[in-house]
């Protein structure tokens, strides 16, 4: 197999005795575009840092397409790097922005010309050489930004929450035109974001991290349907955890679990020890509704509906569980039939193939 | 509607005041010059130009070029210090960073008069005596000079955005080549400003010159000082005038090549 892109080994990075990166391995493959997501803090942009090489791993070592580059300044590295504030020089015009990758590498000026073009021509901005960075929109801005990282062919492209800035329906555009012109580029991408949306729509994969650490890496369809650990389960879309206890020493696969006099197997990623609480997790969208038991090999939930939350394709029905916990179930509104009215005795039902037990505590 | 405009009115009132205050006695000091006689009047008792003509002599005008010379080497000088000194405060955590800062700035706090007072004492034990005249007072305009340019430089420093080095970084440019042409282009308006802070400082001091001009070397603000002595003539009067006009043709001329306003004007200084 090539090289990976961006290969990182065991990379560490303290601040004072605080680990903001704890050890972490990850690959992007060539053309790939990986997304790291995770929570404020938890070192997205110190891993985005140390790859741009304007930090030190305290450990561990980077390679960029199977080079080492552990000792190479950043403006040896050849990567396009996108930052949240844009970062664009306002004094000088968006043409002047989009070459300085250019002149630095001392390109001639014909050739400075025509690639600035195309590239301003790939974002969509093309005529507006001339303007200042200042006299634009966030979106524009971004644009440019975009433009001027592309031009000099990185190696990798860096976006750190580019986003971020922008409001919703133009993230929303912005989202799939980034898409748009990495598949055109084919350049490797890595994102940062703390927007699930954003990593669910973009990624070919995403790595999601948790403080310092890495705690899944794999597809959007993997990471939502067989999240790896509590934290992911809980961190991507909406989740129901409910306290069960685990029947046998399980986990890597699957494990038996009791709720009540319900006993079922279920999917374990991790281990788990006999006879000592867990965690059973279950999507909204995959349970269903029933108005009395069937008592077969599904986990059925006895409860009283407390409250409808109407979200337009959806509704969200709390349901107060007889043993005291509660849970979401969510209805495609699709056939006009209406929810059980609120204090309506209900059954909650989830195959036990859409139920994933974890350890109560996460730890990664 | 009408109790609301009292803040307004109060206002409106605070800022003619203000600027009465300021105009006024520069329109007395202007007028009284062009008096006929030899006399402060005001409104002034005829129409002469006799009082300029005798601003005009070498008497008068050898301090103002001393003044302007100085203040130029004082403004240029603190502006080559406080660059780095801004820099190293800004960017660097260091032990003595904080003694640093209260160097750099101390000045600003302390009154003129004491520092002129220790720097003359300490050139005296020094025994570097024979530096009085311009030398001694470069150090000393230097001295209360540099907290102006340090503020300002240190100003525009904080408000460009720091990823914007770590962008030129990325894109291939070489440390020197990012001081070169990203740092400094952004800061030259705070530098300069602060430039232009240092002169003016420099130009209207008095306290420390007082102590570390000699005779023959003598800044103009001296050199009126001992003419009140002998009571506010009108010759003075023109030569009040005079020196009022030099820093204003000289924020003219920065303020068109530089946006030093944003530092004269308002607190949001950038680039
Ligand atoms: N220069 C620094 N000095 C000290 N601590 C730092 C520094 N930079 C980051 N940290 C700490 O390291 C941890 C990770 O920071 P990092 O900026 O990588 O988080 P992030 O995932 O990018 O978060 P966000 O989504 O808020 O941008 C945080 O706890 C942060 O406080
Ligand atoms: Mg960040």
């Amino acid at each position: 197999m090539a090289d990976a892109a961006v290969s990182l080994r065991g990379v560490r990075k303290l601040f004072g005795s605080a680990a903001a990166v704890d050890g972490i391995d990850l690959d992007a493959q060539q053309g790939e575009f990986l997304t790291l997501l995770g929570p404020s803090g938890c070192g997205k942009t110190t891993t985005l840092n140390m790859i741009a090489g304007f930090l030190h791993p305290d450990a561990g070592s980077i390679h960029l397409a199977g080079r080492k580059v552990d000792d190479l300044p950043p403006f040896r590295r050849d990567i396009g790097l996108v930052f949240q504030d844009y970062a664009l020089f306002p004094h000088m015009t968006v043409a002047e922005n989009v070459a300085f990758g250019l002149r630095m590498r001392r390109v001639d000026k014909a050739e400075i010309a025509k690639r600035v073009a195309a590239a301003l021509d790939l974002v969509k901005l093309t005529g507006l050489d001339d303007r200042r960075p200042l006299a634009m929109s966030g979106g524009q801005r971004q644009r440019v930004a975009l433009a001027r990282a592309l031009v000099i062919n990185p190696k990798v492209l860096l976006l750190d929450e580019p986003l971020s800035n922008l409001d919703l329906k133009l993230r929303e555009t912005m989202r799939l035109e980034i898409t748009e012109v990495q598949r055109r580029t084919g350049v490797t991408t890595i994102l940062v974001t703390h927007d699930q949306g954003e990593a669910l729509v973009m990624s070919d994969r995403i790595a999601v991290m948790n403080r310092g650490r890495i705690e899944q890496v794999a597809d959007a369809r993997t990471i939502y349907e067989r999240p790896a650990t509590r934290f992911v389960a809980q961190f991507i879309g909406n989740m129901n955890l409910l306290d069960v206890v685990a029947v046998g020493p399980g986990g890597g696969t699957t494990c038996a679990v009791r709720f009540g006099a319900q006993t079922l197997t279920v999917a374990a990623p991790q281990k788990l020890e006999a006879e000592q609480h867990v965690l059973l997790a279950f999507r909204p969208e995959r349970s269903t509704l029933l108005a009395r038991p069937k008592d077969d090999a599904a986990l059925e939930l006895a409860g009283t509906v407390r409250q409808h939350v109407y979200l337009g394709t959806r509704t969200e029905v709390h349901v107060k569980l007889t043993n005291g916990a509660s849970c979401v179930v969510e209805l495609a509104n699709d056939r006009g039939g209406t929810p059980p009215a609120i204090g309506s005795a209900v059954t909650v039902r989830i195959d036990a193939a859409d139920c994933t037990a974890y350890p109560t505590e996460s730890c990664g | 509607m009408r109790t609301r405009n009292i803040p307004w009115a109060m206002l409106r009132g605070t800022v003619v005041l203000l600027y009465l205050f300021i105009l006024v006695p520069i329109v007395i000091t202007v007028s009284v010059s062009f008096n006929a006689v030899n006399q402060s009047k005001f409104p002034p008792l005829g129409f002469s130009l006799r009082w300029w003509a005798d601003a005009m002599s070498a008497r008068w005008l050898q301090p103002l070029a001393f003044s302007i010379e100085l203040g130029l080497v004082a403004a240029v000088l603190s502006m080559l210090l406080g660059m780095p000194l801004a820099f190293a405060l800004v960017r660097h955590r260091f032990p003595g960073r904080d003694a640093l800062t209260t160097l750099a700035l101390g000045p600003l706090a302390l009154p003129a008069l004491v520092t002129g007072i220790g720097l003359l004492q300490f050139i005296h034990a020094a025994g570097l005596g024979f530096l009085f005249g311009f030398p001694t007072l470069l150090i000393g305009h230097v001295l209360i000079c540099l907290p102006f340019s340090v503020r300002t430089t240190a100003i525009s420093l904080r408000a460009m955005p720091p990823n914007l080095e770590l962008a030129a970084l990325s894109l291939g440019a070489t440390p020197s080549t990012v001081l070169r042409e990203i740092t400094l282009p952004l800061v030259k308006s705070g530098v300069f400003a602060g430039g232009v802070f240092a002169f003016i400082h420099s130009f209207t001091d008095y306290s420390i010159s007082l102590f570390l001009s000699r005779p023959g070397t003598q800044p103009i603000t001296i050199t009126i000082l001992s003419f009140l002595e002998y009571g506010f003539a009108p010759t003075l009067a023109a030569v009040a005038a005079l020196t009022l006009v030099v820093p204003l043709v000289l924020i003219a001329i920065v303020q068109r090549v530089f946006r030093i306003g944003d530092f004269l004007y308002a607190e949001n200084a950038r680039g």
